[in-house]
């Protein structure tokens, strides 16, 4: 490993080594996400470094949607002796409400998956008093 | 300003984490010598290196060259003393310069050209921007720690320069860290090889995700507790 990754590796480590998600305990990494509100869709963006578009699968159920992506190399981190292997990344979300999962589109740009999920256009009408 | 003036570089979590990764970077690869930290009272974290205890917010030096570096974020309660630390530090050792490394969030940004917009606290310093074309940071808003520091930076008699990055708000962004270190690289007259940094480039965004979560609940709390729509830019 370069001097600087390793200086970097170290850093993070004792830093955040025992709060690092929860990727230690199923030995997956959780990407870092964010959820947008437009006036007509969500937008979901997930950070996907080290990862081919090709090697990223999006399903979803009714009010569930899970992202994971094989990384091109496997990711190692140190603790102490202990070093463990990391080849995924897995993330799970529960979809806003009444969102048609047949209408979400995806796109991958520059390690970022952004996936849109148009807001449900019908509901009922509520009288004003 | 001297020909050889004394600056001091400021990274912290930010947006982006532009301040960390680029601060990060360039104190490695200049092979500066730590000389001191910046301690809070109580401390909350410390970590040990090679059996020393070494706190998070740290000074490096060499020759006329200073950097502190945070690797935690600074919140909102800690900002006015973090920024007097500074002031105080810069005072004592003479220094004519402090640089503040930052991002602003732009959505979509073209990463291949990067923006960095420099904002002064002294109009004497712009001549500072237009020589070395960087454009100026017209109009907008800047919250959080950032605002906290800069308006310090603004009432102290130590002239002060921030550099704000287009970059992504919510993600490490390692391109708009390198756009910086470029603009470093020219306002400090070093040479700083970014060979390395290419290379482990996705490296620093899966190694820094924990940050960046630690650093967007600082930046949320501030939000919430805002009276105004929080806007880094407009």
């Amino acid at each position: 490993m370069d001097d600087f990754a390793s200086f970097i590796e170290k850093q993070m480590n004792s830093f955040f080594g025992d709060a690092l998600f929860d990727d230690f305990i199923h030995k997956e990494l959780v990407p870092l996400s964010h959820l947008k509100e437009r006036h007509s869709s969500w937008v979901l963006e997930i950070d996907l470094p080290l990862v081919d578009r090709k090697n990223i699968e999006i399903t979803s159920s009714d009010d569930h949607l899970t992202v994971k992506a094989k990384l091109t190399k496997t990711f190692c981190v140190s603790r102490g002796s202990i070093v463990t292997e990391f080849d995924y990344f897995k993330k799970t979300i529960k979809l806003p409400s009444g969102i048609n999962t047949k209408q979400i589109s995806a796109k991958f740009k520059n390690g970022i998956l952004k996936i849109t999920m148009p807001k449900p256009t019908n509901g009922k009408k509520i009288p004003i008093e | 300003m001297s020909e050889n003036p004394s600056i001091l570089l400021l990274g912290i979590p930010g947006p982006g984490l532009i301040g960390t990764m680029s601060m990060a970077y360039i104190v490695h690869t200049l092979k500066m010598d730590l000389v001191g930290e910046i301690e809070s009272s109580p401390a909350t974290i410390v970590f040990v290196d090679n059996g020393q205890i070494v706190g998070p917010v740290r000074i490096y030096k060499k020759d006329r060259l200073f950097a502190i570096l945070s690797d935690i974020p600074i919140d909102y309660d800690n900002a006015i003393d973090f920024t007097e630390s500074v002031i105080d530090f810069s005072k004592k050792n003479n220094v004519d310069l402090v640089v503040f490394i930052s991002g602003i969030h732009v959505p979509e940004r073209n990463v291949s050209n990067l923006k960095t917009y420099g904002l002064v606290t002294h109009e004497k310093l712009e001549k500072m921007l237009y020589d070395n074309e960087i454009p100026k940071f017209l109009s907008g808003v800047i919250s959080g720690p950032d605002a906290t520091i800069l308006t310090q930076l603004k009432n102290s008699p130590i002239p002060a320069i921030a550099f704000n990055t287009e970059c992504n708000y919510f993600f490490p962004d390692p391109d708009a860290a390198m756009q910086t270190i470029k603009i470093i690289s020219q306002i400090t007259k070093q040479k700083i090889d970014l060979t390395e940094f290419k290379k482990q480039m996705d490296y620093l965004r899966l190694q820094n995700r924990q940050l960046m979560e630690d650093t967007l609940n600082v930046l949320q709390t501030q939000k919430e507790s805002s009276t105004a729509p929080p806007q880094i830019y407009k």
